[in-house]
């Protein structure tokens, strides 16, 4: 259609330019290569989606334990082992601590031990 | 290349959970049960009970106060049988009192160290001569009706206090300078663990720390030796008034070396 009539209408059919070829463009043939995908691909892709999954399930449930409320865990220097030997000495202090004479243990209910319904003769 | 693949994939997701798992499953290991000694047991028992008549005594003994007061001011019938009933009532609980006392005191000796046998069977029987006569007047009292016969109970017991009081205090007395006696003899036992022989090569230093050690146990020995002695004396004669009157001045001596001996021993064991 180009080639027969000229679409332009200011331009005067003297100036078209004789005998030119409107450049045409070669048709790209699209070739489509069909790679084919290998078995073993598809499995190393199965496995990495399972892994995949029990990852964020495992994700998932640790996020779940860490909304519950927790205590305040004070961690404390765990104090020097004692040998038998000074356990033996601390007990004897304890005991000591609990002999102290002046703390007099057991003394005497006070009770009333002259109790009478008449005033005693004496 | 791809079986091997394969392979590790199969692998690598049958132990993944197996790992979480074993995170959640790990079991406590099962807290051991501690048993109480029954001596501790009846002790905590009979303490708790002493404290609960205890204060059943005081409400009753105040009540009895009240009655008696109506009592001697108004000389009623109704007076009467009121403070009649409240004398029983407080007579009654004081008995009580007691005999929990006693059976404190007593199950207090059994389970103390550091008190010979023979000092300990003395006082234990002088106890359960105590609380059976307070049993045979707890039972007099229960048939008792009278005004009268409350009164010739409540002197009875008057007349006996004393002895109950004695007995009470060799108990105190013993049971104090056997606890002081059970640590002496449990760091004596530590020091003859710490002594170094005779023939090894120690320092100076430590000779002298030795001879400070040894020194402190002679004079508590001797401490010791003069304490039981006065006390046995005491109880021969069943009468401990005047070791149980010093018993702090007596004991402070004893107390204040213990506790320098456990010092000196901390110090030695560094």
């Amino acid at each position: 259609m180009n080639e027969k009539f000229n679409q332009n209408q200011t331009q005067f059919s003297v100036e078209e330019p004789l005998l030119e070829k409107s450049a045409t463009i070669p048709s790209i043939e699209l070739v489509t290569k069909k790679t084919r995908f290998p078995k073993w691909a598809w499995w190393l892709v199965i496995g990495l989606g399972l892994l995949l999954l029990v990852a964020l399930a495992t994700v998932w449930r640790n996020g779940a334990e860490q909304t519950e409320p927790q205590e305040e865990i004070v961690t404390l220097e765990e104090p020097r082992a004692l040998s038998p030997l000074e356990q033996r000495l601390e007990t004897a202090k304890q005991l000591l601590d609990n002999a102290n004479p002046i703390t007099q243990e057991l003394p005497l209910p006070p009770v009333n031990m002259e109790l009478r319904i008449d005033p005693s003769n004496r | 290349m791809k079986r091997l693949i394969l392979f590790f994939l199969v692998i690598c997701l049958s132990l993944l959970p197996a790992e979480i798992w074993a995170q959640e499953t790990s079991d406590l290991a099962p807290v051991p049960v501690l048993q109480k000694e029954s001596l501790a047991a009846e002790l905590l028992d009979l303490n708790n009970i002493y404290r609960g008549q205890l204060t059943e005594y005081r409400a009753a003994e105040k009540e009895f106060v009240i009655a008696r007061d109506h009592y001697l001011q108004l000389q009623t019938l109704a007076a009467i049988n009121n403070v009649t009933e409240a004398a029983k009532k407080v007579l009654g609980l004081r008995n009580q009192v007691l005999i929990t006392y006693l059976d404190l005191l007593r199950v207090n000796l059994i389970a103390a160290e550091g008190v010979e046998i023979s000092a300990k069977e003395l006082v234990l029987e002088r106890l359960s001569g105590q609380k059976l006569r307070l049993q045979s007047q707890q039972t007099a009292l229960s048939t008792a009706t009278d005004r009268e016969q409350i009164n010739q109970l409540a002197d009875t017991f008057t007349k006996q206090a004393p002895e109950l009081t004695t007995v009470s205090q060799q108990t105190v007395s013993l049971l104090s300078l056997g606890k002081l006696q059970n640590v002496f003899d449990r760091l004596r036992s530590i020091r003859e663990e710490l002594l170094v022989p005779p023939d090894s090569q120690s320092s100076i230093s430590l000779e002298r720390s030795e001879r400070e050690i040894d020194r402190l146990n002679q004079a508590l020995e001797a401490l010791f030796v003069v304490s039981w002695a006065e006390l046995s004396k005491g109880l021969q004669a069943d009468n401990v008034s005047s070791f149980y009157s010093n018993i702090s001045k007596t004991l402070n001596p004893i107390y204040t070396n213990l506790t320098k001996l456990v010092a000196f021993l901390e110090e030695r064991m560094r």
